[in-house]
């Protein structure tokens, strides 16, 4: 099953926005719409089971900061249903599932508690916990054996344990990932939010099984021939040590460095290697990890790589939300900027967050692209992208609404 | 005028000087492209004006460009497309981008008006055209001395001093190019479509035909 739809209720900028996801989902939109807030809500939701409420959201933040400004109750709603993949008749005789988690966030205090907490299913919710006041959910209560496996609450729906489980988000910055890094446990078989530890990473896919390693270097070689190896060494690396919620500090240690070794013997540092490179070999790292989060949420994948690439990249990322046979499947939702990137996709695959100009405090309303009239033909056969129209045409043009004036058309480019 | 009968024309084109200022009011007063449209249709009060720039499209070339904005222009409800472009360069390039202008239009949607035409080798050679409508934008005491064939100059990439915008300047008697507001008011100017056919045959009388053929008939 994967998560089929996300609905969240005063969060940030997001005062209600409901989307329809699909095993790989695209979010557009022009900057300040809302698409990274999306994802740190999902993945608030997703992490609330293995973490305490006041780590699921990004820091700094203090008392109703992160509630949506027109609120006044200071509650924040995250709600997930979870369907299963595929079509057909085994999808419709499957039930979805879903869960929703009601945050309350007190005024003055950087805290967090949980209101409220409910496993819908079949289109009833029953309430696993409510007014807790307590900073952990049931799930994270459950999940680290806190309460005993007969004491699940309600009929049903112990499923939901399985769903609401840890994800990772990146947004990746290649300078990052290049750098040398010592060994955390804690960052084990992932990276940082940033990508950093890819050193580490590359080892630990190497670790737990060497043919996986050398399918990736195989393919990291293949788009960058110049290479034929990819070597993790010993080296003088940083240790990434949070001080506080605000700052960092990057100490000396012993830890491991990627060498990329060119065909005629030569030895290239990560970090003087192209960012498309370690880009690229992030991609293929996250491709092959061996048990990947049920939920990747990656932050505008285009930023470093050279515009042909890109459909490597969602290639790479499609051949894992859809492959069929061996490791399990990760769902992934990504958020972009970019039109070569949203060529890739479906229509279906798509959602577009904007602000009603006529009430831009309003919130951030979601529209997905299936629902913009006439969308299949006016990719006339696939001769045009879904790009292209994105790029080409006003959200009022793509979703056939008058402009204020009348006729059609709203924002148009090329006007003074 | 009952916002029923104003009639929308989507208008492809690029810059400031050929589609002119998208808060313009209706009928168009500004931009070339969208003042001569509105003269050939006869200066229809309801004609209104979305001005538009080429569209961005992935590895595709001209014709698939206005393809496109035939078909979007449809799917948004306007009444007709016109898409206008430079040549900047020869009688090759000119023939060449008409040649594409005109596969786009003819690739589907037969029953949708569309013109497109091609300005040889910039629109500042229709203006040129009009030697009264220059006097009378510019109050100049006498009409100014124009060239009969303003498209057989060469495209100001080619020839600095010697193009349809340098001597466009020169016949207002200026000593610096036309802003896109100067032009204007020489394309509100100039009646005389006739004239501007004979002395432009190469880019302005088959676009005039084209709208006198397909975009006039909606008014």
């Amino acid at each position: 099953m994967y998560l089929s739809r996300f609905r969240v209720k005063n969060y940030k900028c997001l005062a209600d926005v409901d989307i329809p996801l699909t095993p790989i989902h695209v979010l557009i939109g022009p900057n300040d719409a809302g698409k990274t807030s999306v994802l740190e809500a999902i993945a608030a939701l997703h992490n609330s089971s293995e973490l305490p409420l006041p780590e699921l959201f990004p820091k700094p933040w203090a008392g109703r900061e992160l509630v949506f400004h027109g609120d006044s109750t200071g509650i924040v709603e995250l709600f997930g249903e979870w369907g299963a993949a595929g079509s057909g008749e085994a999808q419709a005789a499957e039930t979805t599932l879903g869960y929703r988690l009601a945050v309350s966030f007190p005024s003055a205090k950087p805290q967090c508690l949980v209101e409220r907490e409910e496993v819908v299913r079949e289109g009833s919710e029953e309430q696993i916990r409510q007014s807790a006041e307590r900073p952990v959910t049931f799930l994270h209560d459950w999940r680290s054996g806190a309460i005993p496996r007969r004491d699940w609450p309600v009929r049903g729906g112990e499923g939901i344990v399985d769903l609401v489980t840890a994800c990772q988000k990146y947004c990746l910055h290649p300078r990052l990932m290049a750098l040398p890094a010592t060994v955390d446990l804690a960052r084990r078989l992932r990276l940082d939010a940033d990508g950093f530890g890819l050193a580490t990473l590359l080892q630990d896919i190497l670790g737990h099984d060497p043919d996986l390693f050398l399918n990736l270097r195989d393919q990291f070689c293949a788009l960058f021939p110049q290479f034929g190896k990819v070597r993790i060494e010993s080296a003088r690396a940083f240790e990434r040590k949070r001080t506080n919620d605000l700052t960092e500090t990057w100490e000396p240690g012993l830890g491991l460095a990627i060498r990329l070794e060119t065909r005629d013997g030569q030895t290239v540092r990560a970090e003087q290697a192209s960012d498309g490179a370690i880009l690229m070999l992030g991609f293929l790292a996250l491709a092959h990890l061996p048990d990947p989060p049920r939920l990747l949420l990656i932050e505008e994948p285009e930023n470093g790589i050279y515009p042909k690439w890109l459909g490597e990249v969602i290639k790479l990322l499609k051949q894992m939300v859809y492959r069929t046979e061996g490791r399990p499947f990760p769902q992934i939702i990504l958020t972009t900027h970019s039109p070569y990137v949203l060529s890739f996709f479906e229509p279906e695959e798509v959602t577009f967050l904007s602000r009603d100009p006529q009430k831009p405090e309003a919130g951030v309303r979601a529209r997905p692209l299936r629902d913009a009239p006439n969308i299949r033909e006016r990719l006339a056969g696939g001769e045009f992208y879904l790009g292209e129209l994105w790029y080409n045409l006003s959200e009022e043009e793509l979703f056939g609404e008058p402009a204020e004036h009348g006729g059609p058309g709203g924002l148009r480019r090329g006007e003074d | 005028m009952s916002p029923q009968s104003t009639v929308v024309l989507e208008v492809f084109g690029e810059g400031r000087t050929d589609l002119g200022k998208a808060s313009a009011p209706d009928p168009p007063s500004s931009g070339v492209v969208p003042i001569l449209v509105h003269t050939l249709c006869g200066r229809p009060q309801q004609m209104r004006v979305v001005r538009k720039a080429y569209q961005f499209l992935q590895g595709k070339g001209l014709w698939q460009k206005v393809w496109f904005a035939k078909r979007e222009a449809r799917y948004h409800g306007s009444a007709g497309a016109v898409f206008v472009m430079d040549s900047e360069g020869g009688p090759k390039e000119s023939a060449d981008k008409r040649k594409q202008l005109e596969k786009g239009r003819d690739h589907e949607l037969p029953d949708f008006p569309m013109a497109v035409g091609v300005a040889h080798p910039c629109i500042e050679a229709w203006l040129l055209a009009d030697g009264k409508a220059i006097q009378k934008a510019f109050a100049l005491p006498q009409v100014p001395q124009v060239p009969p064939e303003p498209e057989e100059f060469p495209a100001p990439c080619r020839d600095k001093g010697s193009n349809p915008k340098a001597l466009l300047a020169r016949a207002a008697g200026l000593q610096r190019l036309l802003s896109a507001e100067e032009k204007d008011g020489i394309a509100r100017a100039m009646n005389d479509m006739d004239l501007v056919c004979e002395r432009c045959p190469e880019g302005f009388a088959p676009f005039a035909a084209e709208v006198k053929t397909h975009i006039r008939p909606l008014f």
